[in-house]
């Protein structure tokens, strides 16, 4: 029989709070495996903290989501959103499972290419393409979506130095019931903004219009939003072929499908909010199936979805540094990762669960990062069990936007590894030195110790 | 001047070459046979006793003339239907009787008198689907000798007593000693007597006829020599077991009714198989009986009794072949007649197991995406008796669970609430709504079908799907359902523990109604993720499946049209000259298609639906285009998947010229050693959004038993606006079909 844990005693202020669906339990489920691997195990091996990703997970999630659209529409893409995860072991696994690679900058489409994607698979969205990335993309045949004006007068221009026709679709913004209105990419549907952006690329006759694109917005909890988008699109798609007898092969609904985290300030927990890939997947296809295409001949539907793909393959581990009590009486919990490593705290009410069984006992805590700034708060406020130091613990869902948006700031960056569908750990990225760190600086001569 | 006439005498020529067509191939049609050698060697016997020779060649010129000049099917003509019994009656005249003006006169008039029989006879037989046979030849031959008797002016001759003067007159000396000699080699009786009674069917009763035609017989089909010797020496055992003298037959005209009956029977009006062969062995006492039997009722006429056994067994037998209500005996009737016991079998056996099971109607899955059978024919949960033939369709997630979360839930379970689709085209029969979704783990057994959707697609031919969501039908009684619109949502109404599509086909409108078996058009089966095409059949339980989803590009450029013309650029050697040559796309009054060379007077049939493009046949020589063309395109699916790898069997008969097929003939209606296989894969696309080409690797190979002997691969690209490319070994051609 193991040794029974000692927790030093609270005096803790009676407060039965608004229960919620689940009541008021504290018992946070604690996570010993991931993918059958120790977690302890796994620090003493790639060191704490450090960053997890479930190679099973992501495949399954993958599928799991193509299926769901493929059940409703017949022909199906989806696009990896680089920004969300470019690691390239990450990348890799979306390539296998069939997606196309998604990007938003030179820097990121070089990485697709670099990753052996074929230029004719890749989408280049966003509102800043310098000239060669919009020379470079158009000579790969890929899909290049135009943001505004200025855009699409720049790539007009450049097409008349290219040999092949630049394949372009436009990104459109439109009233989806949704506030805010994310009406700074694009162009806008409803004032004819698009029509006029389709009209210049069909009358310039030097771009290829292939496709219509659209991203509502992100973390979008209400499917409403994507029937409403879809049916404009369809709308739209089938106006253009009616007016300029101009078939439009792809209709690309972007993403920002919500994960199951929950975001600051949400009265409920995201479990009981975040709409599934089904939900999602009805209210897109539906008025899809619905417009009219000719049913031989159906756009493909592109979807870029990211954070719903990855996030639940993602888990941080890290170790307690200390424990403190605040001035006001408060609890305090020092962790080894901070916001420099889960960048998405500044949005999600992260959940830290223990890695071993501890008691049902919790306390109201502030949970804070390594770094001496006091910006660096995970939880301003969270029912924990009573922690000790050098006590593991693991955030979970955290696959997405954490490992592109880190912050190389006081610390260094950790090792990434990823389970393979062996169960075997591989290391995908190394920590940083202070070799990696330096190896851009240049001291002038005069500054040399 | 002397050029127009060339001209014309070569259009004259030309014009009627079916004449002369009609006129050889009248010789081998007694045998069924379009042979060409065979022909010659018959005509060459004939000319044994030149006299009957000569009448047999003049009377089958009559009736193709006459035919002619009454207007009769040139194809017909040409294939020597109108000819072969006015041969068979002429042949014994010019035999018989002395040369004169009156034997002239027979002659024309025997001529006039069969082909007016054979019309007669084919149409009225035709009508129901029975062969004619020689019934004008022993009818005319009757009527013929019952008549002469009374002719004065008419007198018998000697040529038939003395058959060595006739050769002397032929070939001299040599052919003389040459067919004594012949005759002095000691022959077992029985084999003696089967080569006597082959020549008796021209009424040559010499071994050299019989070798000759035993010779022709075997190069135009070995089965059909396989067969004559297994029908005659079957009546040869019977005789002596019944104790009738086997010698009879050597001076009777009865022996080649067993040769012909064995021939019909095992091998040209039913497929060549073991069963057959088995039939041919119990129906020769039969034809022994009657032939004993018809000779002592003829005998007071003195008529012989010709091919007259054959004539009533063979369409007797047939007759009662066809009114059988199952096939399983074994016996199965040539539909489409190839002239040859080889090429029907061949023929029928690549149909038997590519496209027997085809229905008329290229069901769909009534649904997207991948789905697994939790329920297939004869399931042990519900699919039974009645019922039998029906398949429930279910989703399951990545751990093989249908649900996520605790399953408590409907929402939970994957396939809930998902589109399904009709299966095909129709007009919908009937619709019950209204009844509720069960919670998971319960069962209506009341209204047990839920709510149900019956299309009907043809007289006779309706499907169902039940269980489905309460107002979830999108469309009432009398609606037209395509098969891309959405007919309602997957549910847990009826008789439904947990959320499932139940799926099946029926005779009958009714909501009770009986299920039949009937497959689906296409498919693909996923086997641990990799897919194979499955044809004209229905998926069995724990499956997963998913509908072809056909390719635009694919689709229009491998759809031809009749009257299309499709330009053929070829080189014939990596270093060779350019040549072009040109095909024409027919479609023929049974909604046949096929591709056909003029110039090299060679077709190849084809198919193309919406899925799927494949030849069933080819005919003609081998070391043209349209077979490189056949081979390499022998079946494409529809649709683009690089991990898609399609497998197929040739057709054995388009294997010519090669021993392996000729020893394979001799044992080809008991086991095939030989097989001719075709493969294809996608190998790439130049775009995925917006594919303007596609390339393939097919390969042909020949295997003998399994083990390779002969392989070759083509290169295949498939492009958008009708353009094919095959690049083979040394060969290139390029299609393109003209607008």
């Amino acid at each position: 029989m193991n040794k029974k844990l000692f927790e030093p005693p609270v005096i803790k202020r009676m407060h039965t709070g608004m229960p919620g669906k689940n009541g008021t339990s504290g018992i946070i489920e604690p996570i010993s495996h991931i993918d059958n691997n120790s977690v302890s195990t796994l620090i003493s091996l790639f060191g704490s903290p450090l960053f997890v990703l479930s190679e099973k997970t992501i495949r399954e999630t993958c599928r799991k989501a193509v299926d769901t659209f493929q059940s409703r529409y017949p022909k199906v893409q989806f696009g990896w959103s680089y920004k969300t995860n470019y690691l390239d072991a990450v990348c890799q696994v979306f390539h296998q499972e069939g997606s196309w690679a998604e990007v938003v900058s030179g820097f990121e489409y070089d990485k697709a290419i670099r990753n052996g994607v074929d230029g004719r698979e890749i989408i280049f969205n966003g509102p800043d393409k310098s000239e060669e990335d919009l020379i470079k993309a158009a000579n790969n045949h890929s899909y290049i979506h135009i943001d505004h004006f200025d855009e699409l007068y720049t790539l007009i221009r450049l097409a008349e130095n290219i040999e092949v026709k630049p394949r372009v679709a436009i990104r459109i913004n439109m009233e989806t019931g949704l506030f805010p209105k994310w009406d700074r990419f694009g162009f806008n549907y409803e004032n004819g903004e698009a029509l006029e952006a389709v009209r210049k690329i069909l009358a310039s006759g030097k771009l290829d219009l292939v496709g219509l694109h659209t991203h509502i917005g992100t973390y979008v909890t209400s499917t409403s939003a994507y029937r409403i988008a879809a049916e404009k699109m369809a709308a739209f798609a089938m106006e253009i072929q009616g007016k300029f007898d101009k078939r439009i092969l792809y209709l690309d609904m972007g993403g920002g499908f919500a994960s199951l985290n929950t975001l600051k300030g949400a009265y409920h927990n995201a479990a009981d909010t975040t709409p599934g890939f089904d939900q999602y997947a009805e209210a897109i296809t539906g008025p899809l199936i619905r417009a009219g295409f000719d049913p031989d001949n159906m756009p493909l539907l592109i979807l870029e979805t990211g954070r719903a793909l990855i996030d639940d393959a993602g888990f941080l581990v890290g170790t307690v540094l200390a424990t403190k009590r605040l001035a006001d009486g408060r609890k305090a919990m020092i962790l080894d990762f901070g916001v420099n490593l889960l960048f998405t705290a500044f949005w999600y009410d992260h959940m830290i669960h223990p890695v071993r069984e501890m008691t049902g006992t919790t306390e109201d805590a502030v949970v804070y990062g390594p770094l001496c700034m006091n910006i660096d708060m995970i939880r301003d406020q969270m029912k924990l069990p009573l922690f000790q130091k050098d006590d593991h613990v693991v955030v979970s869902r955290t696959g997405a936007y954490n490992m592109t948006q880190w912050l190389q700031f006081i610390t260094l960056r950790p090792n990434v590894i990823m389970i393979g569908m062996d169960g075997k750990p591989n290391l995908i990225r190394k920590a940083e030195t202070l070799d990696s760190l330096v190896q851009n600086e240049i001291t002038p001569d005069h500054l040399l110790p | 001047m002397k050029n127009r006439d060339d001209i014309y005498l070569l259009k004259q020529f030309r014009n009627n070459k079916y004449l002369g067509e009609g006129l050889l191939y009248s010789y081998s049609q007694v045998f069924f046979s379009d042979n060409l050698i065979l022909s010659v060697l018959i005509l060459l016997v004939t000319f044994m006793v030149p006299q009957s020779g000569i009448a047999g060649l003049a009377g089958v010129s009559v009736s193709l003339l006459l035919a002619k000049w009454m207007g009769f099917d040139k194809g017909t003509i040409s294939r020597g239907v109108y000819g072969y019994n006015t041969l068979l009656v002429t042949l014994p005249l010019g035999l018989f009787f002395k040369a004169g003006w009156a034997l002239v006169i027979i002659v024309l008039l025997a001529s006039v008198l069969t082909f007016f029989l054979t019309v007669f006879f084919r149409n009225k037989m035709l009508k129901s689907g029975l062969p004619f046979l020689s019934w004008p030849f022993v009818i005319s031959l009757w009527i013929i000798m019952l008549a002469v008797k009374r002719f004065a002016s008419i007198e018998f001759g000697d040529q038939s007593l003395f058959e060595l003067n006739g050769l002397y007159g032929i070939g001299g000396i040599n052919l003389v000693h040459g067919v004594d000699w012949l005759n002095r080699i000691p022959l077992p009786q029985g084999l003696r007597t089967y080569l006597i009674s082959l020549g008796a069917v021209f009424f040559q009763y010499n071994l050299l006829a019989g070798l000759a035609i035993a010779a022709g017989l075997v190069i135009y089909s070995r089965i059909a020599f396989l067969l004559s010797l297994t029908g005659f020496f079957t009546a040869c055992l019977f005789y002596s077991a019944i104790g009738l003298d086997i010698n009879t037959l050597d001076y009777s005209y009865i022996g080649f009714n067993y040769i012909l009956t064995a021939i019909a029977i095992g091998g040209f009006f039913l497929i060549p198989t073991t069963f057959s062969f088995f039939w041919t062995i119990v129906i020769m006492p039969v034809v022994t009986l009657l032939a004993v039997g018809m000779e002592q009722l003829l005998a007071p006429t003195g008529l012989s009794v010709y091919a007259l056994p054959f004539n009533l067994v063979v369409p007797v037998f047939l007759y009662v072949i066809r009114q059988r209500k199952s096939r399983s005996s074994g016996l199965f009737p040539v539909v489409i007649q190839h002239n040859s016991p080889e090429r029907n079998l061949y023929a029928w056996s690549n149909y038997q197991n590519r496209l027997s099971r085809k229905a008329s109607m290229l069901f769909r899955l009534p649904f997207m995406g991948k789905w697994k059978v939790s329920q297939g024919y004869n399931g042990k949960l519900t699919h039974q008796a009645d019922w039998r033939f029906a398949w429930d369709f279910i989703k399951v997630g990545a751990d093989g669970k249908t649900y996520q979360g605790n399953g408590f839930n409907l929402s939970d379970y994957f396939c809930y609430s998902l589109p399904v689709y009709p299966a095909a085209d129709g007009v919908v029969d009937s619709v019950s709504d209204g009844i509720p979704d069960n919670e998971p783990g319960d069962a209506n057994v009341r209204q047990n079908w839920g709510n149900t959707v019956i299309l009907k697609h043809a007289d006779g031919l309706y499907s169902k799907y039940s269980h489905l969501k309460p107002g979830s039908i999108r469309l009432k009684q009398g609606d037209s359902a395509v098969a891309s619109r959405e007919l309602a949502l997957v549910g847990n109404s009826g008789r439904s523990p947990e959320p499932h599509l139940h799926f099946q086909i029926q005779a009958e409108p009714d909501i009770d109604a009986a299920t039949i078996e009937y497959p689906f058009g296409y498919f693909l089966r996923y086997n641990n993720g990799t897919p194979s095409l499955i044809a004209y059949s229905g998926p069995n339980e724990n499956d997963l499946v998913c509908n072809l989803n056909a390719d635009q590009l694919l689709r229009r450029t491998l759809h031809f049209i009749p009257g299309q013309k499709i330009r053929v650029d070829y080189l014939e050697s990596p270093d060779g000259k350019l040549m072009q040559s040109e095909w024409e796309v027919h479609t023929d009054y049974f909604n046949n298609s096929y591709f056909f060379d003029r110039q090299s007077n060679s077709t190849a049939w084809f198919v193309s639906d919406d899925q799927q493009f494949y030849f069933t046949y080819y005919e003609g020589p081998k070391d043209n285009q349209l077979f490189t063309f056949f081979s390499a395109c022998f079946r494409v699916p529809l649709m683009f998947d690089k991990e898609l790898i399609i497998t197929d069997q040739l057709p054995l008969s388009v294997i010519t010229g090669s021993w392996l097929r000729w020893l394979q003939d001799w044992m080809a209606p008991f086991y095939l050693f030989l097989h001719y296989a075709f493969a294809l894969e996608f190998l790439n696309t130049d775009d995925t959004l917006d594919p303007s080409v596609y390339m393939l690797k097919t390969s042909t190979k020949q295997s003998v038993f399994h083990k390779n002997i002969q392989e070759t691969e083509f290169q295949v690209e498939i492009n958008r606006g009708g353009k094919i490319r095959i690049n083979s070994s040394g060969k290139s051609l390029c299609l393109t079909t003209i607008k």
